[in-house]
């Protein structure tokens, strides 16, 4: 092996970028983003940014500080301009909308401030709804929807649909929609931005319990202060940059 | 093979689930998708009511051309020849018998109805108390039966007709000429050619139709004047659906028949008369065709309205439901999922209204039959016949109301697939 050849596929597997990319999940190396209007507006600018598996990590920063763009281009919903993006090792770029359906619905749950859950739908069909799309059997989604709605302490809602229940508990349906794939990352934007303090307390700890229980990787936007102080390590965004990366 | 399976499935819904999803999306916007559907049944109503009312008086008029049997005959009466040919002077009275008759009826089974030699002379007939000058006519049942109704007395037997009895019928203002009143002429004799006749009944003519004849049997006729094989005319009556094509080309095989026969000159125009009804026919047939390509276009015109409408007010659906749709998205659906539930939705809407615009149309089809047999019922001449569709419509209509639901849908699944995650999640 000593003697391999560096186009040789078998060359990735001796270097150290390949035994740190096994616990890379996020790896953002100088991304620019900018909304090309009448004005130019840049959102981002140089992002240089590694998430490991595991982490919980917080995004903070005043209003428009990029922080909303910097998780959607995380979560395939925006592009970028300049820089390189891989997720779980795979360059993020050019990519079919297809082919970014399925690394979405593959490897990230979102969660967001409004809840967004389909309104006609019951609990359970919000639930069930990206294992529809993953095309799993219907018994066994039948299961990991019970099995995430008990999680949830949902049990009881799964027949009534969202207008019936309260802010914290939809965002708790929307957590378990994003968490019932198994998902390798949650993105949540702002997810207790339309909650009272004892839910907001809830909710952080319904992410904070999943990040332990299923190691799951969790990105969390915030401009709350309080909310990011909890977790395991703080970015704190300011015009388009990080200006902060603190771990705890 | 599982996971095979399960990646084919990845980012579409099932069947279940598809209809499912649809079932609830139009629940959710019931308004919406009354509205829309409403549009949908009107148009679906308005073309079967249009086409349907088409047939009705496409089958009127045909049912009128079967009536008045006199408008679907080719007539051939006797002529002079125009110029010498084979052995023929100029000037020679060319006649037909009733063996050309009986020729014509086997060679052209096939392509004719009925084949009728007709006889008629020209007469005065006297009574006791006035005179008259008219047209024998030798009675046919179904040339005649139609265009005539008894006033008073009776029409002829069957049996009276297949012999030769002295009897006739005669116009209502003849009877008025000879007797003073209709009524007075039943059961009188009247002198025809200086024989005695029984007059039967008196008739009068219907729709416009112009006949003055003095009606007697066919043999009767033939026996007056003394020239008893030899005929006025040949009616050839068609088959009621032969084309325009077929009638003219059925009428020169007709001629050149007699004339080979007669060994008349082929361009010889007067020798044999012919008289036709095809134009007219023809003109009917464009005139109905008018008016079915009206109605066609009015449905269709009809079924476009619907069609903007399902579209504009599912344009609208996913305008309102850019959120629900990016929800989607985000959740791993395909877009192709998203096009195939949005055009699925409008084909749903166009579907079940348009089967409900089917059968609305076909019930006032039903009733406007009713009314009409009601207050036709003793018309024989009748402008709309029975208004129905054909199942083969309801099926085309079935299938052109998938083809709209589609073509309503396209625009709309369009813009559900441009639809831009981020901005959309943050749509109210």
């Amino acid at each position: 092996m000593g003697g391999t050849d560096a186009s040789s596929p078998f060359c990735l597997y001796q270097t150290k970028e390949y035994f740190l990319s096994l616990h890379l999940m996020i790896d953002l190396k100088g991304v620019n983003k900018t909304y090309w209007g009448d004005t130019p507006l840049v959102a981002l600018k140089d992002i240089d940014l590694h998430i490991d598996q595991g982490e919980f990590v917080g995004v903070t920063g005043p209003s428009g500080s990029g922080k909303s763009t910097l998780l959607n281009i995380l979560g395939l919903l925006d592009s970028y301009d300049v820089g390189e993006y891989r997720l779980r090792g795979q360059i993020i770029k050019n990519l079919t909308k297809e082919e970014e359906a399925h690394i979405r619905n593959h490897n990230i749950g979102f969660v967001f401030q409004r809840y967004n859950l389909i309104s006609f739908k019951t609990v359970y069909e919000n639930v069930e709804l990206p294992l529809i799309y993953r095309g799993i059997p219907q018994q066994e989604r039948e299961a990991r929807v019970m099995d995430m709605l008990e999680k949830m302490e949902l049990t009881g809602w799964k027949k009534h649909i969202p207008s019936h229940l309260s802010g914290g508990q939809q965002q708790r349906v929307a957590i378990a929609r994003a968490m019932v794939m198994n998902p390798k990352i949650i993105l949540a934007d702002e997810p207790t931005g339309a909650l009272d303090s004892r839910m907001t307390r809830e909710i952080v700890n319904l992410f904070r319990k999943c990040n332990q229980e299923n190691n799951v990787t969790i990105v969390l936007v915030t401009h709350e202060t309080s909310i990011s102080s909890q977790m395991s390590r703080c970015i704190t965004m300011n015009d388009g940059r990080i200006e902060k990366d603190e771990r705890r | 093979m599982m996971d095979g399976l399960r990646k084919m499935k990845e980012g579409r819904l099932s069947l279940d689930n598809f209809f499912k999803d649809i079932l609830a999306s139009v629940r959710m916007s019931r308004r919406r998708g009354f509205l829309s559907g409403l549009m949908t049944v009107w148009g679906v109503f308005i073309f079967i009511a249009v086409v349907g009312t088409s047939n009705g008086i496409d089958r009127g008029n045909r049912s009128n051309y079967d009536y008045i049997l006199g408008y679907i005959l080719i007539s051939v009466s006797p002529g002079e020849t125009s110029m010498a040919y084979d052995g023929l002077v100029k000037g020679h009275r060319v006649s037909l018998t009733r063996s050309d008759a009986q020729e014509l009826q086997t060679l052209f089974s096939d392509r004719s109805e009925f084949v009728y030699p007709r006889k008629q002379n020209l007469v005065k007939c006297v009574s006791l108390t006035g005179t008259a000058g008219a047209v024998v006519s030798d009675y046919r049942k179904e040339l005649n039966d139609n265009v005539l109704q008894i006033t008073a007395g009776r029409n002829f037997t069957q049996v009276e007709l297949d012999g030769r009895s002295r009897n006739c019928i005669i116009p209502e203002n003849m009877a008025v000429q000879l007797f003073g009143k209709s009524d007075d002429a039943v059961n009188r004799t009247i002198q025809v050619d200086g024989l005695p006749y029984l007059v039967l009944g008196v008739y009068k003519t219907l729709h416009n139709v112009s006949i003055n004849y003095v009606f007697v049997p066919f043999e009767t006729s033939m026996s007056m004047q003394g020239m008893e094989d030899e005929l006025s005319s040949i009616d050839i009556k068609l088959i009621l659906d032969t084309s325009v094509e077929e009638k003219y080309r059925l009428k020169e095989d007709i001629r050149s028949w007699l004339y080979f026969k007669k060994g008349i000159c082929p361009d010889d125009a007067s020798a044999l008369h012919f008289e036709e009804s095809i134009d007219f026919i023809d003109a009917q047939e464009k005139l109905l065709d008018s008016i079915r390509l009206f109605t066609v276009i009015l449905g269709l015109l009809s079924l476009l309205m619907g069609i903007l409408g399902v579209s504009s007010i599912v344009y609208l659906s996913v305008k309102e439901r850019t959120k629900e749709i990016a929800v989607r998205l985000v959740c791993g659906s395909g877009k192709g999922s998203i096009f195939r539930l949005i055009l699925g939705e409008a084909v749903f809407i166009m579907l079940i209204f348009g089967c409900i615009g089917m059968l609305l149309g076909s019930a006032a089809l039903k009733v406007a039959n009713i009314v009409v047999e009601k207050f036709t019922a003793d018309e024989k001449w009748i402008f709309i016949g029975n208004m129905t569709v054909s199942w083969q419509l309801i099926l085309s209509c079935t299938a052109l109301v998938i083809v709209c639901g589609l073509v309503s849908g396209l625009a709309p699944a369009r813009k559900a697939t441009s639809v831009r995650i981020n901005q959309a999640m943050e749509c109210e």
